[in-house]
Parts: C-alpha cells; sequence; structure tokens
C-alpha cells in the first residue's frame, strides 16, 4: 500500500526523488498534476534541477510534518533556511516554489531575498539580477533626483 | 587562436533563474513587495521596467494596507516656540522600522505644524507668509517625503474679526483600504447664524472644494477630529453626545457619550484617538491619574462603549522627561524614549498634551 502514498518526482537532470503524495500534493502544480494522471507514478518536473528539488521536498516534508503549527512552522522555517544565502540558490529556489506554486516556500524565498537586497546600491542589483540599465544618465539622474532621500547612507559601487 | 576565456565573475549568475525572474513581473513584484520603502523607493533607479512594476498602483495599494497595520512611531509636540515654529520628536515604537531620516525632514522644517495623521498622511498646517489670520494647508506623506498645499477653501476669504480667520477646524479624511484618495473636511464659523458652522469638502480626486447644505451646531470639540469608521468623529465638551460626519454618504450621526460623573461640569478626555481600526476614549477623573479605563466605541454607534484588550495592546505614558511603554495585558512597564530637554524659547514642556502627539505610519501613498 506504501506505493499508492508515495510519488517520484523526476528533476530536469534526471534525477529521481520520493516523496509522500500528501507532502506533494503541498504544491498546488504537483497536485494538479496527480489529480489529472492518477496512473502514473513518476512525474517529470523538467524545469526544477535535482540540487534545488532535494532543497523543495526538504521543505514540503517539514510543512507536512508541522501541520497547522504556525510556531513550529515557523521555526522549521528557520531551520531551512540557515545558510541559505547564495542568491544564485535562492534565485532557483523561488523560481521552483513558483513554477510548482507553493505559497509558504514562495513568501518565505521571497522575503529572504529582500532581506539580502536591502542596503545594496541600485548597480549591485542590476548585476545579481542581471539587468540592462535602459536608462539614458539623464533619465536616471532624474528619477535619483525625485527619490535623493532614499539613496541617503547607501553606499554605491 | 582561440580567443583568451572570459573569467565569470563569481557574483555572475548564469542566465536560467535570473532571466526567468526578470522576465516575470508577478513574481519580481512578490520581492519588491517585501522591502521597507527606502530601499523600495531607492530602486525605482534599476531599470525602466523596475520603475514600472514599483509605481504600479496596485503595489502601493498592497503595500499600504499592510503598512497601515502598524503605527512604527509617534510625533511629539517637542515645544511650541513662536507662532508655528514647533519642534517635533520621534518616540520610534517599532525599533526596526524607523527610519531617521523621516524625523529629520519633519523636524527641521519648524514653521509647520501637525494637525492630524491618517493612516499615514499628515494633514499640517503652515505659518509661513501669514496675512490676515490666513494659513495654508497641505498634505504631507513624511515617509515619501511628498508635500501638496490644498487649494483654498471658497469661503475662507472671509475673515471673522482682525486676525481671526473664519476657518475653524480642517480634518483629513483618508484610508487607502478603501480608497487612494483623500478628503479633507473644513469647519467655519458661519457668516450669519451665531454659534452655527458650515463644511466644507475637498476631494483630492477631483481637486475642488465643495459646499455642504446646511448650517449646524454641536458641542463639541472640532478641533480634534479623528477619522475612523469612514467618519471623522468628534467627542463632545460637556454632558451631550458627541459628533460623527460619514464622509463619503455626507451624513451627521451622534456618538453616545458616557454620563458625566458626579460633581463635574466638563470631560476631562485625556485621549481620544484610533488605532488599528479602533475608536477608543480616555477620560481620568478624580485626584487618581494613574488609574483609568480604556473605552472604545462599536462601529455602529449604538452607544456601547466598552474595553477590549488583546496581547499586543498597549498604551504610551508620558511621565517628566520619558515616554514608557505599558503593556496591558501582562502589566509590564518599559522605558521607550528620553526626552530632550534641550534649551527652551519660553513653553517647554516635561509631560505632553495627548493632543500634541500625532501617529507615524509608514506609507507610499501620492499627496
Amino acid at each position: 500500500m506504501a506505493e499508492e502514498n508515495t510519488i517520484t518526482l523526476k528533476s530536469s537532470d534526471g534525477k529521481e526523488f520520493l516523496i509522500s503524495k500528501k507532502a506533494a500534493t503541498l504544491s498546488e502544480t504537483i497536485k494538479a498534476m496527480v489529480e489529472e494522471d492518477n496512473s502514473s507514478s513518476v512525474f517529470p518536473l523538467t524545469v526544477v534541477d535535482s540540487k534545488t528539488l532535494a532543497d523543495v521536498i526538504t521543505f514540503l516534508n517539514k510543512h507536512v510534518d508541522c501541520g497547522d503549527d504556525d510556531d513550529k512552522k515557523k521555526s522549521c522555517d528557520e531551520e531551512f533556511m540557515a545558510g541559505k544565502d547564495d542568491m544564485k540558490d535562492l534565485f532557483d529556489l523561488v523560481v521552483a516554489a513558483n513554477y510548482l506554486d507553493v505559497k509558504d516556500l514562495l513568501d518565505l524565498i521571497c522575503g529572504k531575498i529582500a532581506d539580502m537586497m536591502q542596503g545594496k546600491s541600485p548597480e549591485w542589483v542590476r548585476k545579481t539580477f542581471n539587468i540592462q540599465n535602459d536608462f539614458s544618465p539623464e533619465e536616471e539622474a532624474k528619477v535619483r533626483e525625485e527619490y535623493a532621500w532614499a539613496h541617503e547612507g547607501v553606499e554605491e559601487d | 587562436m582561440l580567443p583568451p576565456i572570459k573569467k565569470c565573475p563569481k557574483s555572475q549568475l548564469p542566465l536560467s533563474s535570473s532571466v526567468i525572474i526578470a522576465s516575470n513581473e508577478d513574481l519580481l513584484t512578490e520581492i519588491l513587495f517585501r522591502l521597507p520603502i527606502k530601499p523600495l523607493f531607492q530602486f525605482k533607479c534599476v531599470s525602466k521596467n523596475w520603475l514600472s512594476i514599483i509605481t504600479n498602483p496596485l503595489l502601493s495599494h498592497r503595500k499600504n494596507i499592510n503598512l497601515c497595520k502598524n503605527i512604527s512611531g509617534l510625533y511629539v509636540v517637542l515645544r511650541k516656540m513662536f507662532m508655528f515654529k514647533s519642534e517635533y520628536d520621534i518616540i520610534p515604537l517599532d525599533k526596526n522600522n524607523v527610519s531617521s531620516a523621516v524625523s529629520e525632514s519633519l523636524i527641521s522644517d519648524h514653521s509647520i505644524q501637525i494637525l492630524q495623521s491618517c493612516n499615514g498622511l499628515l494633514l499640517c498646517c503652515s505659518g509661513k507668509g501669514i496675512r490676515d489670520g490666513k494659513y495654508d494647508y497641505f498634505i504631507c506623506n513624511p515617509t515619501t517625503r511628498q508635500f501638496k498645499t490644498i487649494p483654498d477653501p471658497i469661503y475662507k476669504s472671509f475673515v471673522m474679526r482682525k486676525g481671526i480667520e473664519s476657518v475653524y477646524s480642517v480634518n483629513l479624511a483618508f484610508d487607502p483600504r478603501t480608497s487612494p484618495h483623500y478628503k479633507v473636511v473644513c469647519i467655519y464659523f458661519s457668516k450669519t447664524l451665531e454659534d452655527h458652522f458650515d463644511m466644507e469638502i475637498y476631494s483630492s480626486e477631483t481637486g475642488v472644494w465643495k459646499r455642504l447644505g446646511n448650517s449646524f451646531t454641536a458641542e463639541v470639540n472640532f478641533k480634534i477630529g479623528v477619522y475612523w469608521n469612514g467618519a471623522i468623529n468628534w467627542f463632545s465638551l460637556w454632558e451631550g453626545d458627541g459628533l460623527y460626519f460619514n464622509v463619503n454618504e455626507e451624513r451627521f450621526g451622534k456618538i453616545p457619550m458616557f454620563p458625566l460623573p458626579e460633581g463635574w461640569e466638563e470631560r476631562r478626555v485625556m485621549y481620544f484617538g484610533e488605532s488599528n481600526d479602533h475608536l477608543h476614549l480616555i477620560e481620568i477623573y478624580g485626584p487618581c491619574t494613574t488609574k483609568f479605563n480604556v473605552y472604545e466605541m462599536d462601529k455602529e454607534y449604538t452607544g456601547i462603549l466598552y474595553t477590549r484588550k488583546n496581547e499586543e495592546s498597549f498604551v504610551v505614558l508620558s511621565v517628566p522627561g520619558k515616554a514608557v511603554h505599558y503593556n496591558i495585558e501582562d502589566e509590564t512597564v518599559e522605558k521607550i524614549w528620553d526626552f530632550d530637554q534641550g534649551e527652551c524659547d519660553f513653553e517647554c514642556p516635561s509631560i505632553f498634551n495627548w493632543f500634541d502627539v500625532f501617529q507615524y505610519i509608514e506609507s507610499v501613498s501620492a499627496v
């Protein structure tokens, strides 16, 4: 009977992860996949790599154990986030959480990314998010001038 | 010969995830929404796309609703000096969240006076260029440091006596949860009927004042209006009812007040204000000023005034030179502020009037 309660998730690089249906369906996307195709037990997730998927699965398992206990969730989340301060990993996670539609994880990672952006320069943001500055120098100066107070005390690099 | 291999800097991310984020406005909005206001406004200059996401009214609306729940600090009139030269101090209530710059911006301009704080916006009065007892009124968002002078009410030019303006009181009605626009209610002495008042309403949506129907009279303190429940509320000074004016429905109503204790002819109101969508009243009678009840009005104005508390309920008390935080539930007391006594021109209180304290609520609302 155990097989019926578990499913296999396959990452973009072909690794397979066994997870309980209960934990997996905390993801709205997986829930929809499972409901649509009840006969399969392996679900390929073509846009999530194995490293990120392993993290997501850790999160889902922790949250299933926490149930509706918000205090428990909070300490679980703190434990989960410990040491996660690499922007690349966070970006991978946020994209996965968004694709898999796991609201709690999305909230958590978005919050962490926002925390890490504080005190940084617009140039740092452009570099980190891979954004091309499409303002002309005059346009940028105008926007900066309008909100000069927001730039006070922030080191430019 | 092969071109030299470019070394990838460590911070350079592989395109995949960052490209997905950059092209997904919803996801970017989710991240940016969680930024405090200062970095949020700072990052408007990142790119045109970011500017457009950050200035999206939907993001502002969501942000304001979230910010509205939290009082970051209290402005206190530290000293009143000549005319409008008031000095303000700001008591932080949310230690992580008060931008010191905000207090500086307001404190540095000593010629303004805060009349009312309403869900993130301040109604202020400026004595600059006073002529014939006329003042300028303006709306200020202290967080984004935006100011906007309100046009003069229609009947403002009418002056009672030399040096006394016809405008008796001005109140602000603003709730970003229901509308991004605000209204200003101006009450002035009736030209023709003694002890009567007339009213005009300004809407930031239309940008014009309009006169409201008939003259009215009430024994309430029009100077201290509190916006709550879609209405501006005024407490009564004596035995009678208080008054409210529902701003959208343009309708008056009565606020039942407690009977005065025996032997008292005048109300001793020590606080009348809104907090977290509740209208509170504190009156202190008798010799013991440290014993009081906090009353709360229900939204139907049925007259049931009751106290309700939860673990987060607290009052900020002013004791000479200090502000203390008193938690109603667990009865703990904590000093949160020492007032800068400094040098005074002439009036330098060590205890502050309750009506000289204004909430500082962060907001991204445009004025």
